[in-house]
């Protein structure tokens, strides 16, 4: 605020100076201007707005913030107190002649891409992107290639991805990664780089991952649907394990997937229990009641049904332990931001898993429900699942 | 290497050994070009994954005894994770109370239990080896003593054996399977060079220091793998410390060193380190090689005139 203060200050001293002023102050300045554990948001375009306010997706914080006008000015500032290390995503929602327009903050270059589009990005002096994401030259880069899955369960022919690391050994089994909304993983998230990087630096071990995306019904596909259950196990797993070999032991096969992403894995492990030991659940859609209906509209019917059942008998998907394996059982990560408003139902399902005897890392990061949110996480959990020779690689 | 290459006098051919690389053993295009047309490959990654088809009893009986290192290191493992937080605890209590007697005593205590920890466990490997010995007698086996011999012929012709960086588990295991420390203590006799750097560099002291200070999980206590070739003594050789452990902590610093008698030493790319008339000297860039001392700091080895 101090910034700010000052210009407000020398605008007051001389409002003839003020567009001279503010032009200065948007050419010597990064926005947001971060001081201390706030971040001031400033929006200036020399024209006059009816009002402008943040849209952002922090959960528990206002969601529409209206920003404050420096008198005798056509710019507008909101100073916004935020974690240390949170990153946000955000809109400006700006109301001019009675047209209301979203748009991203214009003089903030930093962006983030989701299916719906774009936000603007605030990251605090906390957040560091993880060197891991960024385009490593050393790494030798996986095979991608795409298969057409003919599907029973959906009637239809389906695409698939399938990664084989760089290293692909027809002759070698491998793990299996099945990735939910692998289009999105990819394309927002940069899976393919970050498996790269994991992979060459001996953090995870070698493994194929199918990506799987959904229909046009995405949401009712991922919604606890026993037909999208089938798909994986009885469509997509045949159509890898007859081009690469799998190492079909439960302890190598992985499901992963976000948001309804999450709740597909955990329900495709549900309905066949034993067959998959690794989950990676990302802010996972884990709504539940614990009495009464709850609110969220028919398409969450299924899902709130299916949690229910889940945490009445979580035990179901956990691995039996087997002669000379007496410590067998599933592998879960979980995380979430705490900005979202799931983040009350994941961090009821870590201490769930735990007690029904899995091997659980819960993982909560200050960001949203979004693309790098889940990214950030990819190490942490893919390290828990399949980790690496890390320890053993010296080169 | 080159240059460290040109410092063995005797002539003949350079062999390598890149079995760390695992799968990747043969994919050795650029060690070639650093050795030039006379390196010849010793591929005993692939000759030890001939046994599976060949001597498949032997292979299962050898893969058997590391499934008994692998559990004796699950139990060494939850004995040094308390005995590691004791020394640490009563560093502490040291660094407060420099003058107090029986501190410095159960300091001194804390430690001699790690080494005595150490040494169990390697004895303790060493045990499991002798019952696999006894009982099958590994190099008088067709499959492997002809592959010995072979290995020895070569080694008779060799000017310099050079052993890559890797998996040092692999690596360590197939150099101690076909015999690697014998041969190359009598290859050694003979005047031939042996040049090892990263997990060859570690596979060929006595005992195999795993560590990471950062790890993406599991535990972070640097820890015993096996007892090395025993080529290189009195030395706990840390490649790329730098990269993989916390240097300016100088308490991790401090518990690393204290662990072992022999010097614990970082190297990293361009370090060079010779023995001459038993001791270690630098002949590399001077800042590559560095010494953890047991007061936590990091000292460079100085350079030696070549």
């Amino acid at each position: 605020m101090y910034r700010v203060a000052e210009l407000q200050k020398r605008i007051e001293a001389d409002p003839r100076r003020a567009d001279h002023e503010l032009e200065q102050f948007v050419k010597s300045n990064e926005f947001p201007l971060l001081e201390a554990d706030t971040a001031l948001f400033f929006f200036w375009d020399k024209r006059s707005v009816d009002s402008i306010h943040l849209v952002h997706f922090v959960f528990g914080l206002e969601s529409r913030q209206e920003f404050q006008r420096i008198p005798g000015t056509d710019a507008y500032y909101l100073p916004l107190e935020l974690p240390h290390a949170a990153r946000v995503e955000y809109k400006f929602e700006v109301r001019r002649g009675g047209v209301l327009q979203w748009m991203r903050d214009p003089l903030n270059g930093r962006q983030a891409f989701d299916p719906f589009g774009s936000n603007s990005v605030c990251p605090m002096p906390g957040y560091i992107e993880p060197q891991w994401c960024r385009a490593d030259p050393r790494a030798r880069r996986g095979h991608m290639e795409r298969i057409r899955v003919q599907s029973k369960a959906w009637g239809e022919t389906r695409d698939v991805y399938i990664y084989l690391p760089a290293e692909y050994k027809p002759h070698k089994k491998y793990p299996l990664l099945i990735c939910h909304d692998g289009d999105d993983y990819r394309k927002y998230a940069g899976i393919r780089k970050v498996l790269d990087n994991l992979i060459y630096r001996h953090d995870v071990a070698p493994l194929i991952v199918a990506f799987t995306s959904g229909g046009a019904g995405r949401n009712v596909e991922y919604g606890a649907n026993p037909r999208q259950a089938q798909f994986i196990v009885e469509d997509v797993i045949p159509a890898v394990t007859a081009r690469h070999a799998i190492n079909e032991s439960p302890e190598t096969m992985g499901l992963m997937g976000a948001s309804f992403g999450g709740v597909t894995s955990l329900y495709t492990a549900w309905q066949y229990p034993g067959k998959f030991g690794q989950l990676m659940l990302q802010s996972g859609s884990f709504a539940f009641t614990d009495i009464g209906r709850h609110d969220r509209g028919p398409l969450w019917d299924p899902i709130v049904k299916f949690v229910n059942q889940f945490r009445a008998d979580p035990r179901r998907i956990n691995l039996v332990p087997e002669p000379g394996q007496p410590h067998r059982a599933t592998r879960v990560f979980v995380s979430c931001g705490t900005f979202e408003g799931l983040i009350y139902y994941n961090r009821s399902m870590a201490p769930i898993l735990r007690d029904a005897g899995m091997k659980v890392r819960y993982v909560e990061a200050q960001d949203g429900h979004n693309w790098i949110n889940w990214r950030d996480r990819l190490r942490d959990g893919l390290t828990w699942l399949f980790p690496g020779h890390l320890w053993m690689y010296y080169e | 290497m080159p240059e460290a290459l040109q410092t063995v006098e005797r002539h003949g051919r350079v062999l390598y050994i890149t079995a760390g690389w695992r799968h990747d053993e043969n994919d050795d295009d650029a060690l070639r070009h650093d050795v030039g047309l006379e390196g010849e490959p010793l591929p005993i990654y692939e000759w030890f994954e001939d046994l599976a088809r060949k001597a498949p009893d032997l292979f299962e009986a050898h893969h058997q005894q590391q499934d008994e290192i692998r559990a004796l290191k699950g139990l060494y493992r939850a004995r040094l994770d308390p005995a590691i937080a004791a020394l640490r605890l009563m560093l502490a209590q040291r660094e407060q109370d420099p003058d107090s007697t029986f501190v410095k005593e159960e300091f001194q205590d804390a430690v001699e239990a790690l080494h005595a920890l150490r040494h169990r466990y390697v004895r303790q490997c060493d045990r499991i080896r002798a019952e696999f010995t006894e009982k099958w007698h590994p190099l008088d086996h067709p499959q492997v003593s002809r592959r010995v011999q072979q290995i020895e012929g070569m080694l008779r012709e060799a000017r310099a054996v050079l052993i890559a960086g890797g998996h040092v588990g692999v690596l360590r295991n197939r150099l101690e399977f076909f015999g690697f420390g014998e041969s190359l203590r009598q290859a050694r006799r003979r005047g031939v060079g042996v040049l090892a750097w990263s997990a060859g560099a570690m596979a060929v002291t006595e005992d195999v220091v795993l560590f990471h200070d950062d790890p993406p999980s599991g535990q972070a206590h640097p820890e015993v793998l096996d007892r090395g070739l025993g080529l290189a003594r009195h030395i706990v050789v840390l490649p790329h410390a730098r990269q993989r452990l916390q240097l300016h902590d100088k308490t991790k610093v401090a518990l690393l060193a204290l662990r072992f008698q022999s010097a614990c030493v970082g190297l990293e790319n361009g370090a060079w380190l010779a023995e001459q008339e038993g001791t270690w000297v630098n002949r590399g860039q001077p800042d590559a090689a560095f010494r953890l001392s047991q007061d936590g700091e990091v000292h460079l080895l100085e350079k030696a005139d070549a």
